[in-house]
């Protein structure tokens, strides 16, 4: 605000003093800026020009300075009295004439008084102006908000449109949140600087709006405050208490900041506020909602991927205890049928709790049951789960303790490997014992060495098995005891004649009496089996099936496909031809290429033999395949190159193989040989 | 199998197969291909009107041809798919990688133009 502007603009002011003082002294009253020039009033010495009463008035001011009245020009006495306005001088009132020092000061006052309300009356006309642009900025504001999600980014826009609506050259805002500052800034320095920080704790004192327009009343508040900051308004956001913000202008081109900024400014930080407030709550709403969903979903997943109900095998009875100790366990168990004749278990412990180890869990017994199905044997079972999680488990530092067993449902043998999983326990009702089914390998999540090997025991009437978790074992009692694994075996000898179920619910309540009020520390899961002492091991039912036997000859390919679809043909819920005819095709064709596959690589074209059998399924065919010559890897042929480009001449075969069945199991070296068994099922309308 | 060749003209000819077409005949096929190359035909029609059975083997034996065709800048084009062939075309997405006809006349006049 300058002398000029207000009184250029309203020079009444001045000139009514004047008026008054003319009557009231006889003399003449003149306005002029800090330097001396005529700015308003009377012009008592109009044979002076402006330059010349600048050159008199230094002296003039030392005097009057000095305290050394009076100042004499032209033999008339001068009096001079500053005007300031908020504690700003911006010029001087003179009196040319006999007058009491007093008069002077009081019109000075006077003065100061009226130019302060005139300079009030613009800045509210200004404010009357800019009240459009306020309102644009508030509804600026609230787009903002519908269309940024992100806190920061929005709170930079509100700065933005603050910063030119109140034409300050820099806007910042400061955000205190668990004891870190982040720093918003249009127009200066985007880094916090220590001066930002003490800018910061400054205005956070500072109670309310603070607003300086000069760098004595600035320095006051700020003492250190940079040179180049030559104005300030800002204050404390009335934020919720878990953070602390501020925000502020600096440095108003060409003009000081006003009553009006700093009540645009108040409403803005409110707004700003209520952003900040809102954001945080969300974010913490958002975060707890997600984190509790996740839990809900990890558990409903867990539950949901535990089999429904107990296998059937004839002669054998099947019970199953899953008890999570916390809202989502690293336990899980699993049935997985394997063709007609073999049911696959497995019971297994993710080290770890909470989602992580429910993912992991998810993700394992997926593995887990796509490469049982792939007619893998236990321990490579387990092999490919450990090559697929391997990384993923050293990554998350966890690992997976599981045991992996197949039951032959013809002659009741057991088939398993045990990687790092609480020994099964296997009851001989013969000699009265039991018999641990230990571990094989190391736990998934370790790097295995290959040292092959399932292991196979034969269960006999009134045998039965336990696979549990060491939730069971490891239960602990009030005074810190550990169940172990002698409690559990004399909690199942007692019930050694009993159902399955009888086994489960005996180690479950020897668990409950052993813990007491103990908390369960640990993830509690079972799956008992038992051959019912009257079962007698049987032929599998027959089936409609035809049996054959060719000499490994390429010749014999197309007999084998007559079979095939003659055996195809038979199939009663088969549609008539030629709705039949893919069908037909695919089986025919997946039979010739793995016989292809057995005359040239099992038999690398030398004698051999060919046995199999069709077995119409009442949805499907079966078929199964047997050859003595070399075994292989299926999982070590490569898939053909998809690039039409590429064009290999061959190793299609297998690859086609596995598009076209519903299922392809292999398996080598098993007791009648290596064993194909492809499945496919008639296709629902 | 059996084979048979029909010369359209210098570099063209139409060889039809009869029987199915699986790992005991692939190396038949292989070897004809290799002959009718070696005679100067740049242009083959592969007549499967009556091969009722394709395999993998026989996909392979196919792709021998085409590439020792391309060897020489010639090409190949199949003509009349029976259903089973034809699904197994589809089925490999070997219906992108061959020409395929409806017969033989639209596949050497396909040649021709």
């Amino acid at each position: 605000m300058t002398l000029q502007a207000i009184l250029q603009n309203k020079p009444i002011i001045l000139d009514q003093l004047a008026d008054y003082w003319r009557q009231v002294t006889g003399g003449q009253l003149l306005a002029v800026d800090e330097k001396g020039k005529w700015v308003a009033g009377d012009q008592p010495f109009a044979h002076l020009d402006n330059d010349a009463l600048s050159e008199n008035w230094r002296d003039w001011l030392a005097q009057e300075n000095a305290n050394q009245p009076p100042i004499t020009y032209e033999g008339q006495p001068v009096q001079i009295a500053p005007i300031r306005i908020q504690r700003i001088p911006i010029g001087y009132l003179v009196a040319v004439g006999e007058a009491p020092p007093d008069l002077l000061r009081w019109s000075a006052g006077t003065l100061e008084e009226l130019l302060t309300a005139e300079h009030s009356l613009q800045g509210m006309t200004d404010e009357l102006i800019s009240a459009w642009d306020q309102l644009e900025l508030v509804f600026r504001v609230t787009q903002t908000l519908a269309s940024t999600s992100d806190l920061i980014s929005v709170l930079r826009s509100v700065l933005v449109e603050v910063k030119q609506v109140l034409k300050a050259s820099e806007g910042f805002l400061v955000i205190e949140q668990n004891d870190h500052l982040t720093h918003i800034s249009v127009g200066g320095d985007d880094g916090l600087s220590p001066q930002r920080r003490q800018l910061f704790y400054h205005l956070q004192r500072a109670k309310g709006l603070v607003m300086y327009n000069d760098s004595e009343s600035l320095h006051e508040f700020w003492s250190d405050a940079p040179g180049k900051i030559a104005n300030l308004l800002g204050m404390r956001l009335p934020t919720s208490t878990t953070s602390q913000a501020v925000v502020g202008l600096i440095n108003k081109k060409e003009h000081s900041f006003t009553a009006g900024d700093g009540k645009l400014l108040t409403a803005v930080a409110e707004q700003i506020a209520a952003i900040i407030n809102n954001t945080i709550l969300h974010q913490q709403i958002l975060a707890q909602e997600r984190m509790q969903r996740e839990l809900e979903i990890a558990a409903e997943i867990q539950v949901s991927l535990l089999p429904h109900g107990l296998p059937e095998v004839p002669g054998v009875e099947f019970a199953v205890a899953s008890l999570p100790a916390t809202e989502v366990g690293g336990d899980f168990y699993d049935f997985i049928p394997l063709g007609e004749d073999h049911l696959g278990m497995v019971v297994a412990d993710v080290a770890g709790k909470g989602v992580p180890a429910a993912m992991l869990t998810s993700l394992a017994r997926t593995i887990l049951r796509v490469e049982a199905g792939y007619g893998h044997s236990p321990q490579r079972v387990i092999r490919q789960t450990n090559q697929a999680l391997l990384q993923d488990l050293q990554r998350a530092e966890m690992f997976v303790t599981a045991l992996v067993a197949y039951l032959d449902q013809n002659d009741l043998t057991l088939t398993y490997a045990n990687a790092g999983h609480t020994p099964g326990l296997w009851w001989q009702a013969d000699v009265g014992r039991f018999e641990q089914l230990a571990a094989t390998t190391p736990p998934l999540g370790i790097e295995i060495p290959d040292l092959g090997g399932d292991r196979t025991v034969h269960l006999s009437p009134g045998d039965a098995i336990l696979f549990y978790t060491d939730g069971v074992t490891e239960t602990l009692s009030p005074d810190n005891q550990i169940f172990g694994g002698d409690r559990l075996e004399e909690a199942l000898a007692a019930h050694a004649g009993g159902s399955a179920d009888d086994l489960v619910q005996s180690v479950l309540s020897a668990v409950r009496v052993f813990r007491r009020n103990a908390p369960c520390s640990d993830d509690i899961t079972m799956i008992a089996m038992r051959v019912r002492p009257s079962a007698t091991l049987q032929a599998p039912q027959p089936k409609p099936a035809v049996d054959f036997a060719f000499p490994a000859d390429l010749q014999v390919l197309e007999s084998i496909s007559e079979q095939v679809t003659e055996a195809c043909r038979s199939l009663p819920s088969l549609p008539p031809p030629p709705a039949n005819n893919d069908f037909v095709y695919l089986v025919e064709l997946a039979v010739s290429e793995i016989c292809t596959n057995i005359i040239q690589h099992a038999y690398l074209m030398t004698n051999g033999e060919i046995r199999g059998s069709l077995i119409l399924l009442s949805n499907g065919i079966q078929i199964d395949l047997y050859d003595d010559g070399e075994g292989f890897d299926p999982d070590a042929v490569p898939t053909p190159s998809p690039e039409p480009d590429i064009l290999n001449e061959g190793g299609y075969g297998l690859h086609i193989v596995r598009q076209i069945m519903d299922s392809v199991q292999y398996q080598a070296d098993t007791p009648k040989g290596n064993h194909w068994r492809l499945i496919k099922y008639i296709p629902s309308e | 199998m059996e084979i048979t060749q029909q010369t359209i003209n210098e570099t063209t000819c139409v060889i039809s197969l009869d029987g199915t077409l699986n790992a005991r005949s692939a190396d038949q096929v292989k070897e004809v291909f290799r002959e009718v190359t070696g005679k100067g035909v740049r242009q083959v029609v592969l007549d499967l009107g009556n091969v009722p059975f394709i395999d993998s083997s026989g996909l392979a034996a196919m792709v021998s041809g085409l590439k020792t065709l391309n060897e020489k800048e010639g090409s190949l084009k199949l003509a009349s798919l029976q259903s089973q062939a034809d699904l197994l075309f589809r089925l490999t997405m070997f219906d992108k990688v061959f020409e395929i006809y409806p017969d033989i006349d639209s596949a050497t006049q396909a040649f021709a133009s």
